[in-house]
């Protein structure tokens, strides 16, 4: 079963797979990222106060229509 | 100097992870049975928080912004596979065992992802590694306290490294501390408590 | 029989809140209101069986091509983001009704530690597909059943009165605490 038998295979195989993960994972954050979201939705920040993902689509630097809420300032 | 202590204090105290913003709360609960395992529990996200943060902010110019959560993502998830290796090779079996999967799950641990992408990604790598600095130890400040009770009062022994001192007769324990339950129990009340002193911290400094 | 006694354990025995501690933040976060507790167990639900079976066939590939045992972490956690992102832009895209429902928990879910551990114990466990399936619809509708109990209870703590230092989070975590009293009977049996 092992089709990657030596050491450079082995190297060249995982960065590969890495690779394609992370185009799949750019791909797909672009393209959930251009589409906008419904009308009428519930908006859920509320129960996220303190989490500081970015990447969330629900997180108010990623919504386009709204102003952007400032950065948390260490003060 | 006074603004890196800002940025220590504000991670440490004021923004403590677990008491004050509940974030990365599942190995609060699941790694406080021991003190050992605490401790232990604390220098893996301190070493991973560490060298995220540096590695954040050393390339903050370099990586663009549509592939920047990827890659935070891959230095993390790498970060973490290195700690996770590190600690089965070197720690004590029964206490990597214990630690379980809460090793590998500091991935998606917020507090990790959320300090790279809210304080790394903007700032220099000295105050990067302030804030991971203030950050890990706010956590293990958490932990470990909780850890403390949970462990004095479920077994009423203080154990390191197999050594224990009885502090309490054995008899006296409150087993469900050291279960899940006492888990939950002693977090709330550690949270009350923080709360407690937080607020009369702050009405001393208004009533100033 | 093997089926049912993962089936149980995975849902009573030992759930993944209240005996293994996974999944806390949105445990404490989304569990404010019933409808949101149950759009998130739903969507969760969703997540981890699909997120689950992709992996299962993920890790064959990565044991065939030599790799698994020090890139499982990384491929999972990107696959598992990516799948999730991909099923959200899906429904934004295709079925804004069900977005509506359930949709707008999926951000939620990709800094769950839940989805993330059903893979790393079904390659541990060594689980067959079936199992597979069978084991991570069990964790999830655990964590379904747990959170939307919860959600009752909380809505019920809102009226109440008490110290104020405990109001919020301080009292959740000791509701959660008895409620794992309660369901630690459960952990007796074994098939």
């Amino acid at each position: 079963m092992y089709l990657l038998i030596s050491e450079t295979g082995k190297l060249l195989g995982s960065i590969g797979v890495v690779v394609v993960c992370v185009f799949l994972f750019v791909g797909t954050y672009l393209l959930n990222k251009k589409t906008k979201k419904p009308e009428g939705c519930i908006d859920p920040s509320e129960y996220c106060e303190g989490c500081s993902l970015t990447s969330c689509s629900h997180h108010p630097s990623n919504q386009p229509n709204e102003e952007k809420e400032g950065e948390k300032e260490n003060d | 100097m006074k603004n890196k202590l800002k940025i220590f204090l504000n991670g440490l105290i004021y923004e403590n992870p677990i008491l004050v913003i509940f974030l990365g709360m599942c190995p609060a609960l699941g790694t406080t049975n021991t003190v050992e395992n605490a401790v232990y529990m604390s220098l893996c996200v301190f070493g991973v928080l560490l060298f995220s943060n540096i590695i954040i902010s050393a390339i903050r110019k370099i990586v663009p912004n549509e592939v920047r959560i990827p890659v935070y993502i891959i230095i993390i998830a790498t970060l973490v596979s290195i700690v996770d290796m590190l600690f089965h090779a070197f720690l004590p079996y029964d206490v990597y065992q214990s630690l379980g999967s809460f090793i590998s799950l500091i991935v998606v641990n917020c507090i990790i992802l959320g300090r790279a992408e809210s304080f790394a990604s903007k700032n220099n790598v000295t105050d990067s590694i302030v804030d991971a600095v203030g950050y890990a130890a706010g956590f293990a400040m958490a932990i470990i306290i909780v850890a403390f009770f949970r462990e004095l009062l479920g077994t009423g022994a203080l154990s390191w490294a197999g050594n224990s001192v009885q502090i309490i007769p054995a008899d006296y324990a409150i087993k469900e501390f050291a279960k899940n339950t006492g888990a939950f129990i002693t977090l709330g009340l550690v949270v009350a408590a923080y709360t407690v002193i937080m607020n009369a911290v702050k009405q001393k400094k208004a009533s100033k | 029989m093997e089926l049912f006694g993962i089936a149980f354990t995975a849902l009573l025995g030992s759930n993944i809140i209240l005996s293994r501690f996974l999944g806390i933040c949105p445990f404490l976060g989304v569990s404010k209101k019933t409808s949101s507790a149950v759009g998130m167990g739903l969507a969760l639900t969703c997540v981890v069986v699909l997120s689950a079976i992709i992996c299962f066939f993920l890790d064959k590939l990565l044991v065939a091509l030599g790799l698994a045992s020090y890139l499982e972490l990384i491929v999972f956690i990107l696959v598992i983001a990516s799948f999730v992102q991909l099923l959200e832009f899906f429904l934004k895209k295709y079925v804004p009704s069900l977005y509506k429902a359930l949709g707008v928990y999926l951000p939620l879910i990709t800094t769950n530690c839940v989805v993330l551990q059903v893979c790393l114990d079904l390659v541990s466990n060594e689980y067959n597909l079936l199992q597979t399936i069978v084991y991570s619809a069990s964790i999830a509708v655990g964590y379904m059943l747990i959170i939307v109990i919860f959600s009752h209870i909380r809505t019920r703590l809102d009226n109440q009165e008490m110290p104020k230092a405990f109001k919020g989070s301080a009292i959740a975590l000791i509701t959660a605490g008895l409620m794992a009293m309660a369901f630690y009977a459960f952990s007796g049996f074994s098939f």
